[in-house]
């Protein structure tokens, strides 16, 4: 087989191999929407990408491991790093606050229809100055068991937690999908459409800023 | 066709070393690389490609016709890799390590001391952290690979080797299937190293 013959087959190959199209990006369409409603303005809020987010936790019933899978599940939704946070030790530098509300037993006995029956989660909006938030954002769960330690009331804490600082993060809307994490009373996530819905999120302009 | 090429690397070393014509050849260069995915979120466009990588190469290769071998060839690069949001600047997403394994073969080229190479093989991606669009690990990839090689002696039985590598392999990874991205990306490598070689044909 002479020299020429050998080079044409290997080109060949190369170029029918890369003869099919490129990779093509998911479209996202499916999403909710994110925005806070502020009288007549809808806005958008987004840690910058260059910010790492700085979250102090309340040390107890296993909430800074809560915590950080909570950290974990929302960064592995992006590709492009668009978003990162770390647990600090030192409340008064944080961006957010995650505190832990315990009942006296006999409160947490108490079960309305209304609420989850293992726990229970919110967060505070700051105050705004113009079109900056005062920082930082105030979360607060609470287990509504008798066993707060148990793996039901642990997934609970961690589905919650998980929930609320996906709001830190400018998802201040609830989704209408129960599949979703951002639903009121989630049952498990991110789901696909949390996927979509936080990385576009990061990639659009955003109103408001954050600053302590 | 994965079992071809295992058997080949570990068979292949044997019968190189039982073989006076048997020629080996190690380097160090630069090997640089096209995008590996394109995205578009929200009317950002986004670009991601490795960075240019120290590159180590070696390989061993035996004469099976007069004037044209048969080898392997194993090839290590490790550098950062980077997200270009079009407009807007570049972030780090870490570093990223490859490592091939081909099997060549090369022939004379115009005239001594140059060759052709031309190569099949497997390219592992090795990212240090499993995040992103690596979030479930470096996909394994089947290579194509064409090249050229220059070989001087410098010395009664060591010579320098210039080997010029292009390779072009298809790319995905599980993470960015489980997003819904479909098909995949045609990525082109050309790499350069300088060496030594010994044995063989001089």
């Amino acid at each position: 087989m002479s020299t020429r013959s050998n080079i044409l087959i290997a080109v060949s190959a190369a170029v029918a191999a890369g003869a099919c199209g490129d990779i093509s990006a998911p479209s996202r369409s499916d999403f909710y929407d994110w925005r806070l409603v502020v009288g007549i303005d809808s806005l958008t809020f987004n840690w910058p990408e260059d910010h790492t987010v700085r979250v102090w936790v309340q040390d107890t019933l296993n909430m800074p491991a809560n915590t950080q899978a909570g950290i974990d599940s929302w960064k592995d939704q992006f590709l492009y790093q668009e978003f990162d946070a770390i647990l600090v030790a030192d409340s008064s530098t944080a961006d957010i606050l995650v505190g832990v509300t315990i009942l006296p037993a006999a409160a947490r006995a108490i079960r309305l229809g209304s609420m989850a029956p293992e726990c229970i989660g919110d967060t505070t909006f700051p105050p705004l100055n113009g079109s900056t938030i005062v920082l930082p954002f105030h979360v607060r769960v609470q287990p509504r068991t008798l066993d707060p330690l148990g793996e039901a009331t642990q997934a609970c804490l961690r589905l919650t937690v998980t929930h609320e600082l996906g709001h830190t993060m400018g998802l201040f809307v609830h989704s209408t999908d129960p599949n979703d994490l951002m639903f009121t009373d989630p049952v498990s996530g991110p789901s696909p459409r949390d996927r979509n819905t936080v990385q576009q999120l990061y990639h659009f302009e955003a109103d408001l800023t954050a600053s302590r | 066709m994965r079992t071809t090429l295992l058997l080949t690397g570990l068979l292949l070393p044997s019968a190189l070393t039982a073989q006076s014509s048997s020629t080996f050849y190690a380097g160090l260069g630069a090997t640089w690389s096209s995008k590996l995915v394109e995205d578009n979120i929200v009317s950002d466009k986004i670009t991601t490609q490795p960075g240019i990588a120290p590159t180590i190469m070696v390989g061993a290769a035996t004469e099976v016709f007069p004037r044209y071998d048969v080898g392997i060839e194993l090839q290590f690069t490790t550098g950062s890799y980077s997200a270009d949001t079009k407009g807007k600047g570049t972030t780090k997403l870490g570093t990223l390590n490859t490592f091939s394994a081909s099997l060549g073969f090369d022939g004379p080229l115009f005239k001594p001391p140059f060759r052709w190479h031309a190569s099949v093989g497997v390219l592992k991606y090795l990212p240090t952290e499993d995040t992103g669009m690596f979030l479930q690990g470096g996909p394994l990839k089947f290579l194509l690979g064409l090249g050229a090689q220059y070989r001087r002696p410098v010395s009664s039985s060591l010579d320098i080797n210039v080997a010029l590598r292009y390779d072009f392999h298809r790319f995905t990874t599980d993470e960015l299937q489980r997003q819904g991205f479909s098909q995949t990306q045609q990525v082109h490598r050309v790499g350069l190293t300088v060496g030594i070689a010994m044995g063989g044909r001089r």
